[in-house]
C-alpha cells in the first residue's frame, strides 16, 4: 500500500464525519431554554384567558364551583379567643360596604391551633385565624386589616384563579409527559415558581383592598403598618428567599400601604 | 425544588463521566484502527469477487458490541423529541458502537489476508414501548475472512 493512501485512511480516522461537532452541553442549555420559554408562554396565555373569564363569571357559577371544590376541606378548630370573637361586628361592616361579598357566603370565622402568625380563607368562604396571630395581636384595627385582606382575596376571586392555574399547569405537564418521561419533572418545578410570582401580585391587590377598607372604617391605616412591623420582627428569612415566598417582602408591603389613601 | 436540584446534580455528574468515558473510548478506537490500517476489509459479495490465488481458508468472523447512552445523553435526546432534528448525543454512541464492532471483527480475523462480504447490523435490545426503557443498541459486524496459501 502506498504512503498517500495510508495518509488518507489516517485522516479519515482522525476527522470523524459521522459524529456531530456541536457541543452537547450548549445544545442542552438551548433546548431547556426553549422548552421553558414555550411553557411559560402557553401558561401565561391560558392564565390570562382564565382570569378574564373568572372576572366575568356570574355569582351563581362561582358558588357552584366553590361548593364542588370545598368538599372535605374543613379543618379542626379550637375555641375562639375574645379578640377574634369581636371581629364578627367588623366583618358585617366590611360585607355591607362591598357588593362583591354580599349574598355568597356567611364567611364564618374560625381559629386553628398553630403557632405561626397566619390567616387564610378557603374557597367556600371560611376564614381561619391561627392561635399565634390571636395571641400576638390584640388591637382590633390590626385584626380588621387581616380580615379585610382575606376578604379582599375572596372579592377578587383569587381562590378561583389559583384553582384554574393549578389545572392549567397540570394540563401542560400532562401533555408533555405523555410523550416524555424525563421532561415532566423539570416542568413541574418551573410551573411552581411562576405560580408564586403571580400570587404575589394578588397579595398586593388584597393589601390594597384591605388598606382602603380599613381607611374607610377607622379613617387611618396605622393598624396595618403596625401589623407589618410586627411581622418584620417575627420573620428572619434572608433576602434571597423573597423570590420563593408567596407574599411580597414585608418592607415593600409597608411602603405600599403608606401610599394608599 | 428538591426534585429539580436532584435532576440537575444527576445530569451534571453524568455529563462529565459520560464525556470522559467517550473521550477515552474514541482514543482507544483510533489507536486500534491505526494499528490495523494495513488489513483491508471489503464489502463485496463473494460472487463479484474473484482471485487467481489459491485460498487455504475462508471462515466467518463476527464482532458484537452492546452500547447504551448515559443519563445525560438520554435526557437531551428526549428533549430533542419535542423539536426534532439531529440527535447528536446518539450519533456519537452509534459511531462508537459501529467502529468497535468492526474492530472486534477485524481483530478476530487474525492471520487472514482480508475480509470480504462485510455486513453490519444493528438492533434495539430493549423494550421500546416500556416507560422505563433505556436506549440500548446491539451492533453486529460479520464477514468472511480469506487466507491465501
Amino acid at each position: 500500500m502506498n504512503n498517500e493512501l495510508e495518509k488518507r485512511y489516517l485522516s479519515v480516522i482522525e476527522d470523524n464525519v459521522n459524529v456531530g461537532k456541536s457541543n452537547v452541553g450548549v445544545e442542552f442549555l438551548i433546548l431547556i431554554g426553549g422548552i421553558v420559554a414555550i411553557c411559560l408562554m402557553i401558561y401565561m396565555f391560558a392564565d390570562s384567558i382564565a382570569s378574564f373569564c373568572i372576572d366575568r363569571m356570574s355569582d351563581k357559577t362561582q358558588i357552584q364551583i366553590e361548593k364542588s371544590f370545598s368538599i372535605g376541606t374543613e379543618l379542626p378548630t379550637i375555641d375562639k379567643s375574645k379578640n377574634i370573637e369581636n371581629l364578627e361586628k367588623v366583618k358585617k361592616q366590611i360585607i355591607s360596604m362591598d357588593k362583591k361579598l354580599q349574598g355568597k357566603s356567611s364567611f364564618p370565622i374560625y381559629e386553628v391551633k398553630d403557632k405561626n402568625i397566619n390567616a387564610f380563607i378557603l374557597p367556600n368562604g371560611s376564614i381561619y385565624f391561627t392561635k399565634g396571630l390571636a395571641d400576638k395581636v390584640q388591637d382590633e384595627e390590626v385584626l380588621a386589616f387581616v380580615l379585610a385582606h382575606e376578604l379582599g382575596h375572596y372579592a377578587h376571586r383569587d381562590h378561583l384563579k389559583s384553582i384554574s392555574r393549578e389545572i392549567i399547569a397540570s394540563t401542560i405537564i400532562g401533555i408533555l409527559s405523555s410523550q416524555q418521561t424525563n421532561v415532566d419533572l423539570t416542568i413541574n418545578s418551573i410551573s411552581d415558581l411562576s405560580g408564586l410570582k403571580y400570587s404575589r401580585k394578588q397579595e398586593k391587590e388584597a393589601d390594597k383592598y384591605a388598606a382602603k377598607t380599613v381607611y374607610k372604617l377607622y379613617g387611618r391605616t396605622t393598624g396595618a403598618v403596625e401589623f407589618f412591623k410586627l411581622l418584620e420582627k417575627e420573620e428572619n428569612s434572608p433576602v434571597f428567599m423573597q423570590y420563593f415566598s408567596t407574599h411580597p417582602a414585608t418592607k415593600d408591603r409597608i411602603k405600599f400601604i403608606k401610599t394608599v389613601k | 425544588m428538591s426534585d429539580l436540584l436532584l435532576l440537575l446534580i444527576i445530569l451534571g455528574i453524568t455529563f462529565f463521566t459520560g464525556s470522559f468515558i467517550e473521550k477515552k473510548h474514541f482514543e482507544d478506537i483510533k489507536k486500534r484502527e491505526i494499528a490495523l490500517i494495513r488489513k483491508p476489509i471489503i464489502n463485496f459479495g463473494s460472487t463479484t469477487w474473484d482471485t487467481n490465488r489459491k485460498i487455504t481458508k475462508a471462515e466467518l468472523v463476527t464482532g458484537e458490541v452492546v452500547i447504551s447512552g448515559d443519563y445525560f445523553k438520554n435526557f437531551v435526546a428526549s428533549l430533542k423529541n419535542l423539536f426534532g432534528g439531529r440527535l447528536t448525543t446518539f450519533e456519537s454512541i452509534l459511531d462508537r458502537g459501529r467502529r468497535e464492532a468492526i474492530l472486534r471483527m477485524r481483530e478476530k480475523a487474525r492471520g487472514a489476508n482480508f475480509i470480504i462480504n462485510t455486513r453490519i447490523e444493528a438492533i434495539m435490545i430493549n423494550d421500546t414501548y416500556s416507560k422505563e426503557s433505556v436506549p440500548q443498541c446491539a451492533i453486529i459486524a460479520y464477514g468472511t475472512a480469506i487466507t491465501y496459501e
